[in-house]
């Protein structure tokens, strides 16, 4: 799964949005990483639905222009849980033993530094 | 302002009050943003242009002038949207056989109409096929496309064969690649050194091999008619190139100076962008199609190459135009291949 499906299912967990809501939640979920471009945003979400990751949830139409709510399907729900673990699970093989009692009493600079981030 | 909705809330509502009508006055942005939407299929423009539009003024609100990196954006989700929306009625390698034999009968007949009036005009038996040979593999007629096909590559092939020089009329030698005519050669494989001979007997060859196995793959698409605008391009483009060059460069001295010399690049230029489109609809979509079709529409360059090589092993100067489209298409196929393996192992 690429980095931005990742965020644009991730975005849509807490419920529907529209394509600008989107981009804002992602780029502020990945700490600004994650910038999409519209027609990228567009893109992903045509494939995504395609694939039955999201689906159109309902239609507004705002100052004369249609804007579509998509949310997550429960395909996407699990697609984006199964990501997250096998993060998880990766950034595990580095943070545990980062964080491992007789290392983490010596003070190094990196292990303080990665115990900081992942409290933030 | 939260940007959740409660779910379930189906159906149109409007909410457009406290909202300015973006609608309303139409600025230069929102004109060149239109303008880029035009990548896109027509019924998904009308269906989602106005959203997009929507989407990306009020992601760049206080922008007066349009971001590059969103054209660029939407320049390519709107060519693989088109790409992706033209699903496939045949088999991979049919439609992308079929693909780049229109683009040879294409650029064959580019080549003729650019020639009308010169006195490398081609004759009639020569020029009147190549013209109707577009109609046909446009219209998927692939049995009229070979018998059309076949007409000028026998008779180029039989003046190239019983001309003393081995290179036959004005019009068969203005097809040899004037690139190669520095490199002596027999008259038994000189008329294989012509890219426009190759270039009719593949076209020739495939439409027959498309028209035989036709009944078991379907009905192949009916191809664009905008397709047609690339020939007319061409022709226009060698009618200015006339213009800048009155007469045509005698056959060994290619004419390679000032705006003759940059013109010159147009046409590899454009081959270039055509692979490199080739090369991201394949990354992307993972179809083979565009592989295939950049493949088949190589392969006349490549028999040239294959016979300048085979007559004369230091001429391999042959490439140096058509390497970089061999190296995209290799790497077409090698993307195809990864994309295939992972898409195996995931």
């Amino acid at each position: 799964m690429s980095e931005a499906t990742y965020f644009i299912l991730a975005a849509l967990l807490d419920g529907p949005l529209h394509g600008y809501a989107v981009i804002k939640r992602a780029q502020e979920q990945s700490g600004g990483r994650v910038n999409l471009a519209v027609g990228t945003l567009y893109g992903a979400l045509e494939r995504m639905t395609d694939e039955g990751l999201i689906e159109v949830d309902h239609e507004e139409v705002v100052a004369g222009r249609p804007r579509r709510y998509f949310r997550v399907t429960e395909t996407g729900r699990g697609a984006v849980r199964e990501e997250a673990q096998r993060l998880a699970a990766a950034a595990a093989v580095v943070t545990e033993r980062a964080g491992t009692p007789k290392r983490a009493a010596r003070g190094t600079g990196p292990a303080a530094a990665g115990g900081g981030a992942v409290i933030a | 302002m939260t940007d959740s909705q409660p779910p379930g809330g189906a159906g149109k509502k409007q909410t457009g009050a406290g909202k300015a009508d973006a609608g309303a006055g139409k600025t230069w942005t929102e004109r060149w943003y239109r303008a880029m939407l035009l990548g896109y299929p027509r019924r998904h423009r009308e269906r989602h242009g106005g959203e997009l539009l929507g989407t990306l003024l009020e992601a760049h609100p206080s922008r007066r002038l349009p971001s590059p990196r969103e054209s660029a954006s939407l320049l390519d989700t709107g060519l693989l949207t088109r790409l992706r929306t033209r699903l496939a009625t045949v088999p991979a390698r049919a439609d992308g056989l079929h693909l780049g034999l229109l683009l040879l009968a294409l650029m064959q007949a580019g080549t003729v109409l650019g020639r009308v009036g010169t006195h490398q005009q081609p004759e009639l038996v020569i020029l009147l096929p190549s013209l109707l040979l577009v109609f046909a593999v446009l219209l998927g007629r692939m049995g009229i496309g070979a018998v059309l096909a076949a007409i000028p590559a026998v008779a180029a092939t039989v003046q190239a064969m019983t001309a003393p020089s081995g290179l036959g009329t004005d019009y068969l030698a203005g097809l040899f690649s004037t690139r190669l005519v520095s490199v002596e050669v027999s008259s038994t494989v000189s008329f294989w050194l012509s890219p426009g001979l190759a270039q009719l007997w593949v076209i020739a060859l495939g439409s027959a091999l498309l028209a035989v196995r036709g009944r078991s793959l379907g009905a192949l698409p009916r191809r664009s008619w905008y397709w047609l605008l690339l020939p007319l391009a061409q022709a226009a483009f060698s009618a200015y190139s006339r213009t800048l060059a009155p007469a045509l460069p005698p056959l060994g001295h290619p004419s390679a100076t000032g705006p003759m010399a940059a013109l010159s690049f147009l046409p590899l230029l454009a081959t270039v962008v055509l692979l490199l489109l080739a090369l991201r609809a394949t990354a992307v979509l993972g179809d083979g199609r565009w592989a295939v079709a950049a493949g088949v529409y190589l392969l006349p360059s490549v028999i040239v190459a294959v016979a300048v090589v085979s007559v004369q092993p230091s001429a391999v100067t042959v490439f140096t135009v058509d390497l970089p489209a061999v190296l995209l298409t290799g790497a077409c196929a090698l993307v195809l291949r990864r994309g295939a393996a992972g898409r195996a192992r995931g």
